[in-house]
Parts: structure tokens; sequence; C-alpha cells
């Protein structure tokens, strides 16, 4: 079937519903609005006139539209050939290969200006639609809406845990920037509004301050910390002393030309030995 | 009465022998600082109970010259002879861990330590033969044969 062919036959398709649905409407509102005459009782209701004309009318409409495309067909074959022959002669075929390339400019024009169109319409509609929602939803009874929700129900068929098992929570974690947010905390701010004052009178500083202070041995510390400091300074005396006795015997003995050094032993001493035994 | 832990392997070594002149000399400062601050407060003690007892305003006494020189040294002597006939040790000598005892390693007794106390206090610079002496002894260690011996075993 040609390209001529196939569009008249959607389009006559197209035309011949439009108007069984447009003619089957018609006549329903006439009869059901317009008052008629009333009918006797008891007749049995039978197909009028007016409700057979639609049906009629398609018929014909049918057999019309199978003749126009018979002959559209053989016309548009017939056409095809006759193109085709003279498109191969060289006048003919020069002539419609520049009305082609004119064609096919204005083509091209037209298509620009059908994509600027289609952009603009496109644009239209999306600023329409918010507008558009927004009115819809201003009207909405949101409230009736929502008291016909069950949110109980709803919540019933959540489950939290299975969500939270897929939270990853070292991930969430891994993306908080701790310092930006420290950065933007004032403290200054924080402590201003911290009445101290308030906070200090709700407190009982004397059982506390008693608690601590029992729990804290103040004479062994400082026992051990004065025993440690003046063991230390004293031992580090001593020892300095022990060295510089070293170093004024060893001078010494050098210049009398000691050869040995001094007899320091105390044979019969003991250290430690408690002075009063013999 | 046990040694107590000696850290300084020097120290633990030296211990029961004969103290150097350092030693000896820093152990007499710190025994004379403390024989003057009894002499003060000897003095100051004298001048409160004359300040309670009569109506005289509180005035430190002068002692004069005499006393000046005399007192002091009375109490040098009380203080070595205490210090040494007891213990072996003053304030001084505990302080540096040294000990007077008897040349033959015997605890000295309070007459030897009298005598000795009298010398150090009458000519102090009997310590120096400390210097030169062998066997580290001064000229009192060697008139009331006795001598000093490191022992860090009592408490200071």
């Amino acid at each position: 079937m040609g390209t001529v062919t196939s569009f008249a036959r959607r389009v006559t398709d197209l035309g011949l519903g439009a108007a069984s649905v447009v003619a089957g409407a018609t006549i329903d509102a006439v009869e059901r609005f317009v008052p008629g005459e009333a009918r006797p009782p008891g007749s049995a209701p039978s197909p009028s006139l007016l409700r057979l004309m639609p049906g009629a009318l398609l018929g014909a409409g049918i057999a019309a539209q199978r003749r126009v495309l018979e002959v559209t067909a053989v016309t548009e074959r017939t056409a095809a050939q006759l193109g085709g022959l003279a498109a191969r002669t060289p006048l003919v075929g020069a002539t419609l290969r520049s009305a082609e390339d004119y064609l096919s400019v204005w083509s091209a024009r037209g298509a620009t200006t059908q994509a600027r169109n289609r952009a603009l319409v496109g644009e239209f509609v999306r600023r329409l639609s918010p507008e558009l929602a927004s009115a819809i939803v201003t009207q909405l009874p949101i409230e009736s809406i929502v008291d016909n929700i069950d949110i109980d129900a709803l919540l019933d068929q959540v489950d939290i845990d299975r969500i939270i098992g897929r939270v990853d929570v070292d991930k969430i974690v891994g993306r908080v920037d701790v310092d930006h947010i420290v950065g933007r905390v004032s403290i200054d701010g924080i402590m201003d509004r911290v009445d101290i004052d308030r906070i200090m009178d709700q407190i009982d500083i004397g059982p506390l301050a008693q608690e601590v202070i029992a729990e804290v041995d103040i004479g062994e510390i400082v026992r051990e910390s004065t025993g440690t400091i003046g063991s230390g300074v004293v031992d580090g005396l001593r020892v300095t002393a022990m060295t510089i006795d070293d170093a004024v015997s060893w001078t010494v003995d050098k210049i009398l030309f000691r050869k040995r050094g001094r007899a320091t032993d105390v044979p019969g001493y003991e250290v430690g030995r408690d002075e009063t035994g013999q | 009465m046990s040694a107590p832990a000696i850290r300084n392997d020097r120290a633990r070594a030296l211990q029961g022998t004969r103290a150097g002149f350092a030693s000896r000399a820093i152990a007499n400062g710190i025994d004379w600082a403390m024989a003057m601050i009894m002499y003060g407060s000897g003095l100051v003690a004298y001048a409160l109970a004359v300040y309670f007892v009569t109506d005289h305003p509180f005035h430190v006494p002068d002692p004069g010259l005499t006393f000046a020189v005399s007192l002091p040294w009375i109490v040098i002597v009380l203080y070595l002879t205490a210090g040494w006939g007891v213990t072996g040790q003053t304030i001084g000598k505990s302080v540096m861990g040294l000990r007077v005892i008897r040349a033959s390693g015997e605890t000295m007794r309070p007459r030897r330590a009298f005598v000795r106390a009298l010398i150090c206090a009458t000519f102090p610079w009997v310590l120096l033969w400390v210097i030169v002496s062998r066997r580290n002894s001064g000229v009192h260690d060697g008139i009331c044969r006795t001598t000093v011996v490191h022992d860090w075993s009592r408490a200071t």
C-alpha cells in the first residue's frame, strides 16, 4: 500500500470513528434531555429510525472509504510510475531535483522553527505545572484525607529493625565533618548563656567537699612528697660531697707524690651498728 | 638497723670508710649554722622572758664582746658534745650521712666527745688537716683518736 493511500485510510478510519461517536452521543442526548411523545404503555420498545441512522451512516461510510482507498491506491501507483518515467528524462529530472532541493530547504527551516515552538510549549507547560498543581492541592481537603489515613496501621507494616539494620552508621559518621561543626560552635556564646551562680546555688557544696576531703589523705600526700623530695636532695648533696672528697684527695696526693691511695677503711666498724652495742 | 637502699653505686661502696674534707666541711658548716640559730633563739627567748616578767619593753640583749664570743662557743661545745656523745652524729653530720666513731671502730663516749668538741669549737681550722692526711684525719681526730665515716644507715 502506498504512502498516500495508507495515510488516507488512517484519516478516514479516524473520521468514521469520530462521526460514529458524535452521532451516537447526540442521539442519546436528544432522547434523554428533549422530551418526546409519551410511548403508549405496554407497547414493546422498537429500534427507532433515529437509532438506526448511525449504523447505516457508518456502513455507508465504510463502503465509501473502501472505494476511495481503491481509487487512491490506483492513482498513487500510476502517478508513481509516471513520476519515475518522468524523473528519468533529463529535463523533468533536473526540474524535480531542483524542486526537491527547494522543498528540503524550506522543510529544514520549518523543522527548526517547529523545534523552537516545541521548546516554547515545553517551557510553558513546565511553568504552568506547578501553578496548576498548587491550585489543585489548594482545593484538596487535606485534613479530611489525613483523617481517613490510619497511621497506626501504616506504622505496623513498617519493619523498623530491618530499616535500622540497613543503615550504615559508620558511613554516616564518616561523612560528618566534626571539625567544621565544632568550628561553628561559639563557646563564649554558650558560656554567656550559662547561669553559673544559679547552678552553684543548687549544689550543696558542704557534703560534697567533706566527702572529697575524707577520701584524700592530705597528711600522707605531704609526707610522701616531702620525704621523696627531701631524701632525693640530701642524697644528691652527699654524693656531690663524696665526689669533691675524691677530687680533693686525688689532687693533694698527686701534689705530694703519693703512690698509694688513702687508707680510708676502718676495720673495726660495721655500718648501721647500734651505738650502744660493743 | 639495716642500711636503707642506696641507689648510687659509689655511695654504696664508700659506706663505712673515712669521709673526705668536703663532706666533713659541709657538715661542720651546717652544725655551726645550727649552733648560731640556737644561740640567737636563746637570746630572743631571754628577751621574751624579760619582757613578760618585767615592765621593760621588748629588747634583744647585746651581750657585749666577751659574752658575744663565749656564749656561742659554749653553745657549740654543748651541741657537739650532745650529738657525738650520744649517737655519734650532730644534725650536720646526720644530713651528710657521716658518723663520728673511735679510730678502733667503736662508738664514742661523752667524755671523748666533749674533748673533741672543745678542740673543734676553739680551733675549727684543725679540720684542714684532713686535706693532706693519708687517713682523712683532722688534728682533733689525731688527739682524740677518733675518725668520721660515711654511714647512711641512720634516718636523717
